[in-house]
């Protein structure tokens, strides 16, 4: 790891454990005083994760300054062709690969809610086969209904694993059109 | 024979489900230790939502078979394709690849089950009849002791664990800090929920196994998209016979080295955190260190396989004694181990082998069964492995992995912050893996923060003397300066290194 990574990385962490530092501050006393506090145990822990993570800090950052002063490769980043920026090499492949995989699984468990297990997820399936350079009619349609279709028989068929009915399966229009009469005095 | 162990496999095979799950854990470790990118960690983090619908001693028998499989299983890419499946694989590489590479694959592969079964076996046969023993010592350890056993398995964990000292005490504080989420054990006052509701009851193990495992591979993977598509290439088999399997004469050279390796892997095994990586290095440096002129070390010496095999599988089941005795995991599988114990209403800690007599040596019993079952499938099918996993398209792969881990993850408790939770945990293990802190000293401090905590508190509640407590009692005294003496060895070791 180069200096310049640690620095980064320690900046990161010391950032994190100031968030949660903060909070021990937020701990309720005990009204019965039961021998040690509730905050003792987490301010000990969180004062020794300071103590490392600033050492850590002024470590990196001196070595950092002995380091020959390297410019970190940039990636240029575009949407739909149009340049937005350019970002430092690792954070362009968080950007561009590892969050819209996140964007997937929370796209695939509110589908799933919605409209139950089998279509959300070949729809997410396919999604991510192409996330990971798979292409091709085969790939990202055959594959998904088929393995999904055999994954649904298996497991919430033949082993009974239970299913939260989905929301659209349960929908009134109440919730919308009543809203809407009351708006209109109705 | 009246020792409990004939009682373990009685309560075993009384149970027909124990005995499919041992083996079918065995299949899947197997799989999943030889593919690489896939650890037994991230194999296990997956199966352990199905865990809670299993009886106790089919959960725990699934879970430890691939662990103990994994560890092998490993090998055959090592092997074959000079990419380790596991870490503990990587010193197997050194002399398995340039073996294959002669054609000598078989050799490597037959030698490589051997050892490892050997070694296995001999680490088992410790903790059937050595575990109890040490138990009864345990049992005798009071809270403060038992925080200062803590505090050691967190230095070395932190210390000893990764390439940089001060990144893996980080890694291990910050476990500890996130356990902490949730109620007060004592007041039920919440702390660090940041007035969230679903964190009162704390971190569930399940989101952070697959976050910290499962997610940030395919992170790592999905990031790294360039080595997805490399299809590897299966070397010729040699047409010499003896090339193919191991001979008497290279049995009996690879005895002596395979017994000194065994030796080494079971105490380094016994220590918590350190783990079979180190203890794979360590004998296969010793064998190389010690070796005759004529061995050919560096160009396929098979005794270096032989070496790394026996000390690396010799980890598996030494590290379930502290486990068992302790509460303190060896390793971050028998961490996972501690958690499905958990699960299912079991308190690790010595009473366990009066407590649970049947179910803990019905485990060591499974124990004994997927060594025979690897051994059988890795003799004669780990070439077979070999090649379905040089077919493998892990571009198809990851993708299957990562929703059926989000399933897992949602199926648990119907719940969406259980999926965020494990994204989050996702993202913290992608940042560690780039920032090369250490995942597992994070997580083995993670599942043993509570008891930490819980230790101290005791301690403090029992005795008035507040901290001075520690330093009453010899034994605490020695396991304080232990943390002491490790601590200060990797600094002047680092240091050496460095000058």
């Amino acid at each position: 790891m180069s200096a310049r990574s640690n620095f980064i990385s320690s900046i990161v962490m010391l950032s994190v454990t100031l968030v949660f530092f903060w909070q021990i501050f937020a701990i309720e006393e005990d009204p019965f005083g039961h021998g040690m506090d509730p905050d003792t145990f987490p301010l000990s822990v969180g004062i020794v994760l300071i103590g490392l993570c600033g050492s850590f800090v002024l470590s990196s950052f001196f070595a950092m300054q002995k380091e020959k002063k390297q410019n970190g490769s940039t990636i240029p980043f575009t949407l739909f062709g149009r340049l937005i920026c350019n970002l430092p090499s690792e954070v362009h492949l968080f950007v561009v690969w590892v969050i819209p995989m996140a964007a997937i699984a929370f796209v695939y468990v509110g589908l799933m809610t919605l409209i139950q297990y089998l279509v959300p997820s070949i729809i997410c399936l396919s999604a991510t086969l192409a996330l990971f350079g798979n292409r091709g009619t085969r790939m990202l349609f055959v594959i998904p209904t088929i393995s999904m279709t055999l994954y649904y028989v298996i497991f919430f068929g033949i082993l009974r694993l239970s299913e939260p009915r989905g929301l659209i399966f349960e929908f009134d229009n109440y919730y919308i059109f009543g809203t809407l009469r009351k708006l209109i005095g109705i | 024979m009246d020792h409990p162990i004939v009682d373990g496999f009685i309560s075993l095979f009384s149970s027909g489900w124990a005995v499919f799950y041992a083996i079918l854990g065995t299949t899947i470790g197997l799989l999943a230790g030889a593919t690489p990118g896939l650890t037994a960690s991230a194999a296990i983090s997956m199966i352990i939502p199905l865990s809670f619908y299993l009886e106790p001693l089919s959960a725990l028998v699934f879970v430890y078979t691939i662990g103990k499989s994994a560890s092998f299983g490993g090998s055959i890419p090592a092997i074959l394709f000079n990419t380790p499946g596991t870490p503990q694989a990587s010193a197997t590489q050194i002399e398995g690849y340039p073996l294959t590479r002669q054609g000598k694959q078989g050799k490597a592969l037959k030698m490589a089950v051997i050892a490892s079964a050997a070694g296995d076996t001999f680490s088992e046969c410790l903790l059937i009849f050595g575990a109890a023993f040490i138990a009864v010592y345990t049992a005798r350890m009071g809270p403060p002791e038992i925080f200062a056993v803590y505090c050691t398995a967190f230095v070395i964990i932190g210390s000893v664990i990764g390439a940089s000292i001060m990144r893996g005490l980080i890694s291990t504080v910050f476990g500890i800090l996130l356990s902490i989420i949730g109620l007060d054990p004592i007041s039920s006052l919440p702390r660090l929920t940041f007035e969230i509701n679903m964190l009162e009851t704390g971190i569930g193990l399940v989101p952070v196994l697959l976050g910290v495992f499962v997610a940030s591979e395919v992170f790592v993977q999905i990031a790294d998209r360039g080595a997805l598509g490399s299809e590897r290439m299966m070397s010729e088999k040699s047409d010499v016979p003896a090339d193919n399997y191991v001979t008497w004469s290279d049995l009996k050279r690879c005895v002596p080295v395979m017994a000194k390796s065994t030796g080494m892997g079971t105490i380094i095994g016994m220590l918590p955190g350190v783990g079979a990586s180190a203890a794979c290095f360590v004998a296969y440096a010793e064998a190389r260190r010690t070796a005759s002129p004529s061995d050919k070390w560096g160009d396929g010496e098979v005794k270096g396989v032989a070496a790394a095999e026996a000390a690396n599988n010799s980890v598996s089941g030494a590290n379930i004694i502290p486990l068992l005795t302790l509460g303190i995991p060896g390793s971050v599988a028998a961490a996972l181990l501690g958690g499905v114990f958990l699960i299912h209403g079991m308190h690790i800690g010595p009473r366990i082998f009066v407590e649970e007599r049947d179910t803990i040596y019905g485990l060591f019993a499974s124990g004994l069964l997927c060594i025979a079952t690897y051994y059988v499938m890795g003799y004669w099918g780990a070439g077979l492995i070999g090649r379905a996993m040089a077919k493998l398209p892990m571009r198809v792969i990851y993708p299957f992995i990562f929703l059926t881990s989000i399933v897992a993850v949602y199926a648990l408790r119907n719940q969406m912050f259980d999926v965020m939770m494990m994204l989050v945990f996702g993202f913290v293990g992608y940042f560690f893996k780039k920032f090369d802190y250490s995942l597992p000293a994070f997580i083995i401090a993670f599942i043993l923060g509570p008891g930490a905590e819980r230790a101290l508190r005791q301690a403090l509640l029992l005795h008035n003397d507040g901290p001075m407590i520690f330093l009453e009692r010899p034994l605490a005294i020695f396991f304080i300066f232990l943390a002491a003496l490790v601590i200060g060895i990797r600094i002047w070791q680092t240091t050496r290194t460095r000058n």
